[in-house]
């Protein structure tokens, strides 16, 4: 049998200094247990159901009855994807409701890069300009996280209307006719990308400022040795060493406002529903929960591949041995 | 309706959680049956009522009631039983509750609308009343009661009510243009409009535009055009309100919209604001709903239900809901000259604006004849909501 120490030292010395989970200690298996029932009941359990519902093996309401069939999943992909299998006939229209799947995902993707770009200067700042200030600084940025996110989300629709506070100041300094107030930042999908951005710069900021907290000078130093201008170097060095924590901060932001729902209600136009929306209405307000069900299996499976495939990323260890 | 966010939803934000605690009181036991010389005296079923009820209609006495201001309705029976031995849970929605009672929780008494009265009965959830145990039963409108019959039984008795049409500005909409539900379709106003985010409603009101014969029961062919017509109003709108008090008041009280979807209480706080608002008087009709009680086939309470019941449907009670919340009710004896109206002129007064009390029709034995559209059970409702759904998504 090997002790503890051995295992550490074993793993140590085959990956030099990246640092390998302790291997599990045989018999101790049960102590995963409670997490392993948590999991089951309040993951596994709730996602087989919604499955279940996805194909009318259960039902919310007395009629239609329960029957097993893939219509749902039929009225949500877009033909093209079904007529592949032979069983299943092709539709007459193109699904509404994949084509809001494309225009959310969109949005999203539009929101995470602007909240990237927008966040990498805050963090630079933290790290390298506010070198004995930057956690004081961190906590001020971090502020706003201590209200609800709600609350972040209904101040705008007093700030955006065309009676609100930005209008009322555009007008105060004759910016804006007072009879033609701007409207085009209210009820609509800029409104959603600017309160979606606003909400998740902070956090977005965060990973990006671990990693440039933690690198390494001397190689900025040498840079500068070699005739690189502080440019030059930025974009050599400090740019892709800092790129673990840009991908992480990406998908920080990219998996929860998929699944958005109360920023499009709040602040979207009529036209600017998300994905998020369409299962709420689905569950709560059409009492449609087999519809419903396909729309939350398939944002959980896209959500699942974003996570697959960034998840050498999302880890708490950004200091750049990886890059 | 399928979720009608009114006063009670509103005022209700602060007092809501609170007290709310569920009680599956009722157990299982004997099941329905309409007569009640086989059941026990009042004086010993348990007394225990568990009410599902939309928040601000507790009865007068409770602790909950205290935050909205009724004083009479509920209150002969509190006075009688306290009001200890009542509790409420918040009732959301029509489709919300009928599903949650169908997958086992158990209330005495419910507040559905009118139009999901089948629902309940078709799901077997409800037990029939026998309105001689009622003493206010003859003062209701019996053009309202009869939708509350399934089977020569009487299941729901209709409380409150009001109407739906359009709430406009007086002073921007020309009057030429005030002339029908079209009003939402007119690119001139556009951006300045605001249609209900309210499922089954949009789609009744686009099957009148159309010039339907029955909105409740459209055929797929009409569903189909009336999607096609809410389609095209689309982006005539600012956005589709969701939250009466939180987002369409404060747009129409900022002058954000000009024109939205709206009930007459939601009248009577703008002329209160001080707008110049209108009411629409729609030339295809307004939509009217009523609301009201039903019991749960397991309740153990018949006599303390039916007493319960009763205790809200008197003269004074209706009054009082009219004065509190600017609400008609199935009792067609209330008289407008009996509410407590403000005087002309006198818009900063919580009271009620006499122009709202107007639309209301009270004592009218006919405020819900032809053409006006009183809600109805909708066979094809989830064809109703999808269409919806799919209007939003397109």
């Amino acid at each position: 049998m090997t002790t503890a120490a051995e295992t550490e030292r074993r793993s140590v010395s085959q990956t030099g200094r990246r640092r390998s989970p302790r291997a599990p200690q045989p018999g101790r298996a049960w102590l995963s247990l409670p997490v392993v029932i948590y999991l089951a009941v309040l993951l596994v359990l709730p996602i087989v159901l919604i499955a279940a519902y996805s194909v009318g093996l259960l039902t919310n309401t007395p009629y239609p009855p329960v029957h097993y069939s893939w219509d749902n999943w039929r009225e949500f992909l877009p033909d093209k994807w079904l007529s592949i299998d032979t069983y299943l006939p092709l539709r007459p229209t193109s699904s509404v409701y994949f084509d809001r799947f494309k225009i959310s995902i969109m949005i999203t993707l539009l929101v995470s890069v602007s909240a990237v770009i927008l966040a990498y200067p805050l963090a630079y700042f933290l790290a390298f300009v506010a070198r004995r200030h930057r956690y004081t600084l961190l906590l001020v940025m971090l502020a706003p996280f201590f209200t609800s996110y709600l609350l972040r989300v209904y101040a705008w629709s007093v700030i955006l209307p065309a009676h609100g506070t930005l209008n009322s100041l555009l007008e105060r300094i004759g910016l804006v006719d007072p009879n033609h107030p701007l409207t085009f930042f209210y009820h609509s999908k800029f409104a959603i990308g600017l309160v979606l951005a606003y909400s998740w710069i902070p956090f977005v900021a965060l990973p990006i400022f671990v990693v440039l907290d933690n690198l390494d000078r001397r190689l900025l130093e040498a840079a500068q040795d070699l005739g690189a201008n502080r440019f030059l170097a930025f974009l050599k060095v400090t740019l892709p060493l800092s790129l673990p924590g840009v991908i992480a901060a990406f998908v920080f932001v990219l998996i929860p406002t998929t699944g958005e729902y109360i920023t499009p209600y709040l602040v979207g136009g009529p036209d600017d529903s998300m994905f998020g929306n369409f299962i709420y209405d689905a569950f709560a307000t059409s009492n449609r929960w087999n519809f419903g069900a396909v729309l939350s299996l398939w944002l959980m499976m896209v959500v699942l591949v974003l996570i697959a495939l960034s998840a050498r990323y999302l880890t708490a260890d950004l200091r750049g041995e990886r890059a | 309706m399928t979720t009608r966010l009114d006063r009670r939803g509103f005022l209700a934000g602060a007092a809501s959680l609170g007290g709310a605690a569920m009680l599956g009181g009722c157990g299982s036991g004997s099941s329905g049956g309409s007569s009640a010389a086989s059941r026990p005296p009042i004086g010993q079923e348990p007394g225990n009522l568990s009410i599902y009820e939309w928040q601000g209609y507790e009865a007068a006495g409770t602790k909950a009631q205290k935050a909205y201001g009724m004083t009479v309705p509920g209150k002969s029976y509190v006075d009688k039983y306290g009001a200890d031995s009542l509790t409420y849970t918040a009732f959301p929605s029509d489709d919300i509750a009928v599903n949650r009672v169908a997958a086992g929780t158990q209330f005495d008494l419910m507040h559905p609308c009118i139009s999901y009265v089948k629902d309940w009965t078709n799901a077997g959830l409800i037990q029939p009343f026998d309105t001689s145990l009622l003493k206010n039963w003859s003062q209701l409108d019996p053009n309202v009661t009869k939708a509350g019959v399934v089977d020569g039984q009487q299941y729901w008795i209709p409380w409150d009510s009001g109407y739906s049409s359009i709430l406009y500005r007086k002073d921007k909409v020309d009057p030429a243009d005030a002339t029908g539900w079209e009003l939402f379709w007119n690119p001139k106003y556009k951006g300045k409009i605001s249609m209900w985010d309210g499922g089954s409603t949009p789609v009744e009101i686009a099957g009148l535009v159309n010039g339907v014969k029955d909105p409740y029961n459209m055929s797929d062919q009409e569903l189909e055009a009336a999607k096609q017509k809410l389609i095209e109003q689309k982006n005539l709108n600012s956005f589709y309100w969701k939250l009466e008090y939180d987002d369409m008041q404060p747009a129409f009280k900022s002058g954000d919209i000009w024109i939205t979807y709206a009930w007459p209480n939601d009248f009577n706080d703008m002329l209160v604001a001080g707008l110049d608002a209108g009411w629409l008087n729609p030339s295809q009709g307004e939509l009217a709903w009523y609301c009201g009680f039903i019991m749960g086939k397991d309740s153990k309470n018949y006599f303390h239900n039916h007493e319960y019941v009763d205790s809200f449907l008197s003269r004074e009670a209706c009054v009082d809901l009219a004065n509190t919340f600017v609400y008609a009710s199935a009792n067609i004896q209330v008289k407008a000259s009996e509410l407590t109206v403000a005087k002309p002129g006198k818009r900063s007064s919580a009271y009620a604006q006499p122009e709202a009390v107007a639309v209301l029709n009270f004592g009218d034995p006919n405020r819900v004849a032809p053409p006006v559209h009183l809600e109805q059970f909708i066979p094809q409702r989830a064809k109703y909501q999808q269409v919806w759904d799919e209007v939003k998504a397109s």
